[in-house]
């Protein structure tokens, strides 16, 4: 902005800090809450709740779940390449397509369209996606399981970028474009993705959380544990837990040892957002401002 | 041209439907028709040549696998292979998966010699055909299990004759209600009766609740958390001193209530339930439960071990007192609330089953046959290998941990009594021996229920939808009517009620009824 | 300047080979991945009608009619699961696009680029959670015993009494849309932000000079820009109608039967009912229910949208 900012300016300004400090506090005590509990002495969490600054102090719940630490280990590399990879790939995949729907002379592309948002529409079920997956496309124990069913490409990220493009990348520069020569292919490296930054970041965390957080993938297509993701690992532990004590009295010959549970979830959940939160800065500055349509001008 | 595009798309699902209709189902049948045929064929030859057959047989856990499963494995086979010619490898599977994989796996085809069922009701399973009926692999490898099956009521049968799974031999066969109380209270609690075998009503139990409630008046005597009830696992059992037999098929479809009766009622329905949930509600009103228990998240383990709790409500037998003792400590006094009593367990919650999966059932029930009659082996698949897993003690048939080993660190910790005649089976602790359960048994031998004495089961196949509604309401009011946390509790319960019934469950319990009528007559049996 | 000549216009006699076969390339890797994720799965959706028999196989399993739907509208609870999930999700719809818009144009104004980035990293932590662990937290604050709420808010207010939130019904209609515009607000915000910061400022400028207030801007500019995306996500919206977060009315409220009332939706009714019965036909014919209802409002508002606003039509 040039020259001196009017009052109406800076009030707007101050108001908008108060509504994003308030949020940002929302936001952050139950996370605050969230690791202090899992620091919290078990049997103290059990009696007096959670509470912000634990009464008692431990690391119990940290030292179970890390008695496992050589699959943990093994656990976050899997989840951070197929986040990785996952990501990256379906990035690309959506854009490319999206670009492509947005280019209404070719024909035969509304059918198109309406075929992938149709199939936002109807499911056909786990089974037969399982079946598809692993009858006929044979992904499963292999990377691909965890890559491909569900996550890699959906018509919803298709719509959102088609949007975008539509909306902000002028025709008159792809026509330019075309006039000059360039192909398909040219336009799209070299004039739809520097411009689309912002929608990329956004359907890149959309993704990127995505693959980090899912855990039905490797129920269903993973029995190697070596393959095994970080959100898998961490729910069978817990679903295990919440199963010995719903059903411990029906079976005799079921020797309950003392887990630590509700600390351990906790912990579970610690273990599980913190590498997100780390890596999550590099993708803060695509959302800053001072991205513009510079090239649009002519 | 939209009408263009639905047709167009329709289309398209109709072909992609041929398509994969193709893959699967070639693959289904492979593993079903031709799988069968071809295992008949190879048996044929093999048992000519002598060849090692292979089976996939699921082990279930809850606290993972540990680092000695190859070694075990290996200890098994070594058994296995000279004996019936056939080896074994081990599919970990933990128990929630089981809940959610084995439809997948029976739906795709993926191979499962032997399949364990546990906390599932497998007459689903059977319904939607799932399992190979066993009549005929029994009558040919399994004479041990046949053998026992006329002693204990291990086998469960369908409707139709088929034999489609069989249970465990259990050290004991009786069910006990009990409520333990941890050893720190029992001095507080003076209205212990020094009689051990005393049967506790609801309005004793009551008065040691006060006693221990005023010496200690930060705890909850009564543990009961909502997190732990379902229409499978109901603290009236244990609480309030009813003697029901739900027949197998759970209370959804009726119960009997007492030793001698042959009318199937609906339990919520009677009074003897109804004046189990005052007292209850009494209990929580005067401070006895927690008042968080229906939503707490911590389980009643958790709650007793960090001092909020002081009981536990479960059955008693010579194996779950040991269990106790060893949890609560000892010193720990079970207040029995019913006297030992002999049940129908028609259709268990542990079932060992061959799926249509199974690609070399023959070998699967040799195997099966051999863990009922080689002591040796079932011992070896529970605990491990002895010396390295386990050491024995001079008491016969106990066992302790080596030097340095525990249930966190031992390589193979196997936790679910599932296997074989258990009769035999190793124990930690001497108070959970054979004599103790031989003598339990017989004590409840002389109260059986009708439906004990009978064998029956309820062919439940067209009533899945009606079932899965009641279960609904159940599972809808029970937590808080069973932990008596209900500001009004003559409104919620005829709410309850109410909603049972336009669920269905009076024409359920009729069709039950008259079922278990007609099979009763044909076998002679006396009302 | 531009060269006059061959412009790009759809001519129907004349198809751009070229450009058409280059245009499907590059939808190629989604349009394979849809055929193997999404159309050739839709088989399945058969089972919903089949009672199905795996000694036999799907394709053998014979066919039921309508008996799989029967167990969703035989317990009387029909109504109360449709209104439920109808009212929360027009709820939802109507808050989770005025709040997301209002926080997307404050966080525009925010000029300190440090304050900016601190503001949205925070705001996006509670969509980084799962929903069970939320569920968690939720407890620590409403729970009876323990809760923060009852164990330090109200006390501070002189209130004694504690509040037994898990089963009162009033307050969880509330409670739920506050967890679910919490835990969604970072990321929703960000799908208007970043429509907003690719605004030109030029824009702005040419309305200050026009003598243009704050307001004016924001109505004039900031909001018409949003207009694609909002139409597309309402659309998209409406077609989820019969769809619920499973999540968040499953593991908040505790399943507490109690409150069933007001936090009962298709899906937790669904999952409930079929948890101990393995039984795919019916949850299968439960999601074709969905899908079915869901399909026909999609069509619907889409052609309301296309005579209403043509290029922000989907289809």
């Amino acid at each position: 902005m040039n020259g001196i900012r009017s009052g109406e300016e800076k009030m707007y300004e101050f108001f908008s800090h108060i509504i994003m400090i308030i949020l940002s506090l929302l936001a952050f005590l139950p996370f605050w809450l969230l690791i202090a509990a899992s620091f919290t002495e078990e049997h103290t969490a059990v009696r007096e709740g959670y509470k912000f600054f634990p009464s008692q102090f431990s690391t119990a719940a940290y030292g179970y779940i890390f008695q496992q630490w050589a699959q943990i280990g093994r656990a976050y590399g899997v989840t951070l390449l197929v986040t990785a990879l996952g990501t990256v790939g379906s990035v690309l995949v959506i854009m490319m397509a999206s670009y492509a729907l947005t280019q209404k002379d070719v024909p035969g592309i509304r059918l198109v369209s309406f075929l992938i948002i149709f199939t936002m529409l109807f499911n056909g079920g786990i089974v037969p996606t399982y079946l598809v997956f692993n009858n006929l496309l044979h992904v499963k124990n292999t990377l691909f399981g965890l890559l491909l069913p569900g996550l890699f490409c959906s018509a919803f990220n298709i719509v959102l970028v088609r949007s975008y493009i539509s909306s902000n990348i002028p025709s008159a520069l792809i026509e330019a474009a075309e006039i000059d020569g360039a192909g398909q292919f040219r336009i799209f490296s070299q004039v739809i993705m520097p411009l689309s930054k912002p929608i990329i970041a956004t359907i890149g965390l959309l993704n990127g959380v995505a693959y980090w957080n899912d855990w039905t993938n490797g129920l269903y297509y993973i029995n190697d544990a070596k393959l095994y993701s970080i959100q898998q690992l961490l729910n069978e532990i817990n679903n295990n837990i919440q199963y010995l004590s719903s059903n411990a009295n029906s079976i005799s010959g079921i020797y309950t040892s003392n887990i630590p549970s509700n600390t351990v979830r906790m912990a579970i959940a610690v273990v599980a957002i913190l590498p997100i939160l780390c890596l999550y800065p590099f993708f803060q500055k695509y959302f800053s401002k001072g991205i513009t349509l510079g090239a649009v001008k002519g | 041209m939209k009408k263009k595009l639905l047709a167009l798309t329709l289309a398209a699902t109709m072909g992609a439907t041929v398509l994969v209709g193709c893959g699967s189902k070639s693959d289904g049948a492979a593993a079903t028709g031709d799988g069968a045929a071809a295992a008949t064929e190879t048996t044929a030859a093999e048992a000519e040549d002598g060849e090692v057959k292979h089976i996939i047989v699921t082990w279930v856990h809850y606290a993972g696998v540990g680092a000695d499963m190859q070694a075990v494995t290996d200890a098994v086979n070594e058994i296995t292979v000279p004996e019936i010619g056939v080896e074994v490898e081990f599919m970990p599977m933990s128990i929630n998966d089981t809940m959610t994989k084995y439809s997948t796996y029976i739906a795709s085809g993926e191979r499962m010699d032997c399949m364990l069922l546990l906390f599932q009701d497998p007459l689903q399973y059977y319904n939607n055909g799932s399992l190979e009926p066993l009549n005929d692999l029994m009558d040919q490898y399994g004479t041990t299990i046949k053998g026992l099956a006329e002693e204990f009521p291990i086998t469960a049968t369908a409707a139709d004759g088929n034999l489609y799974g069989f249970a465990p031999v259990d050290q004991y066969y009786s069910m006990e209600g009990c409520v333990y109380l941890k050893a720190d209270y029992v001095d507080a609690a003076k209205s212990i009766s020094d009689d051990p075998d005393h049967v506790y009503t609801m309005d004793e139990l009551t008065q040691i609740f006060k006693e221990v409630k005023e010496a200690y008046p930060e705890i909850y005597p009564y543990n009961v958390v909502g997190n732990g009830i379902n229409s499978t696992n109901l603290p009236v059992g244990f609480t309030s001193g009813l003697i029901y037999d739900s027949m197998g098929s759970g209370v959804h479809s009726g119960v009997l209530l007492g030793e001698d009766s042959t009318e199937i009622v609906n339990l919520f329905e009677t009074e003897e339930y109804y004046n189990y949930l005052k007292t209850v509600k009494e209990w929580f009103d005067a401070g006895y439960i927690l008042p968080d228990a229906v939503t707490t998240d911590s389980t009643s383990t958790d709650l007793l071990n960090s001092g909020v709790t002081a009981t536990a409500l479960t059955s008693f037998n010579p194996i779950v007192y040991a269990d106790e003792l060893a949890n609560m400590g000892e010193g720990t006094v079970p207040l029995k609330t019913t006297i030992p009593y002999y049940q129908s367990t028609a259709a268990g919650l542990v079932t060992w089953t061959i799926p249509v999966t199974a690609q070399e059932p023959e070998a699967a029930m040799k195997f099966y046959d051999l863990v009922y009659s080689n002591a040796d082996l079932m011992n070896l698949i529970m605990w491990g290998i002895e010396g390295k897993h386990y050491v024995k003690t001079e008491d016969e048939g106990v066992i302790a941990f080596p030097e340095g080993v525990d249930a966190s660190n031992s390589g193979y910790y196997n936790t679910f009594g599932v296997w074989g005649d258990r009769r035999d089976q190793y124990v930690w602790n001497p108070v959970a021996g054979k004599e103790p359960n031989e003598a339990f048994t017989k004590a409840a031998m002389e109260h059986k229920t009708k439906a004990g004495i009978a064998n029956y089961q309820f062919d439940t196949s067209a009533y899945t939808g009606q079932l899965a509604n009641i279960d609904t309401v159940l599972n809808q009011y029970l937590p808080a009517l069973e932990c008596g946390s209900v500001s009004d509790l003559d409104k919620t319960y005829n709410e309850f009620i109410s909603a049972l019934k336009s669920a269905g469950i009076d024409t359920i319990i009729a069709e039950n009824q008259a079922q278990f009528d007609a099979y009763l007559e044909a076998n002679g049996i006396a009302k | 300047m531009a060269k006059e000549g061959k412009a790009v216009k759809p001519n129907k006699k004349h198809i751009q080979w070229k450009k058409t076969i280059a245009v499907y390339t590059l939808l190629a890797p989604a349009l394979i991945y849809f055929l193997f994720n999404n159309y050739l799965p839709m088989f399945g959706i058969v089972i919903a009608f089949k009672r199905i028999n795996y000694r036999v196989g799907i394709f053998k399993s014979p066919w039921c009619g309508l008996e799989n739907f029967k167990f969703l509208f035989n317990s009387g609870n029909a109504w109360m699961i449709t209104r439920n999930t109808v009212l929360y999700n027009l709820l939802f719809i109507i808050v989770g696009t005025l709040f997301p818009i209002v926080v997307a144009i404050a966080l525009n104004e925010i000029r300190s680029k440090i304050a900016s980035k601190a503001y949205q990293t925070l705001i996006l932590l509670p969509y980084l959670m799962s929903m069970v662990v939320v569920s968690y937290l939720v407890y620590a604050f409403l729970g009876g015993e323990t809760g923060y709420i009852n164990n330090s808010i109200l006390p501070a207010f002189g209130v004694e009494k504690k509040i037994q939130f898990y089963q009162e019904s009033k307050y969880w209609p509330f409670i739920l849309l506050f967890v679910n515009q919490w835990k969604s607000i970072g990321f929703n915000m960000i799908l208007y932000y970043s429509n907003i910061i690719g605004i030109s400022p030029e824009y702005y400028e040419a309305a200050r000079i026009d003598g243009a207030n704050k307001w004016q801007q924001i109505t004039n500019i900031t909001i018409p820009s949003l207009k694609p995306t909002i139409i597309t996500l309402l659309i998209l919206s409406v077609g989820r109608m019969f769809y619920s977060d499973f999540g968040l009315f499953y593991q908040v409220p505790k399943n507490s039967g109690l409150i069933y009332n007001v936090t009962q939706t298709i899906d937790t009714f669904v999952y409930n009912t079929l948890m101990n019965q393995n039984n795919i036909g019916m949850s299968s014919a439960a999601g074709f229910y969905q899908s079915i209802v869901g399909f026909v409002l999609v069509i619907v508002a889409n052609k309301v949208v296309s005579k209403l606003s043509p290029e922000d039509a989907m289809f």
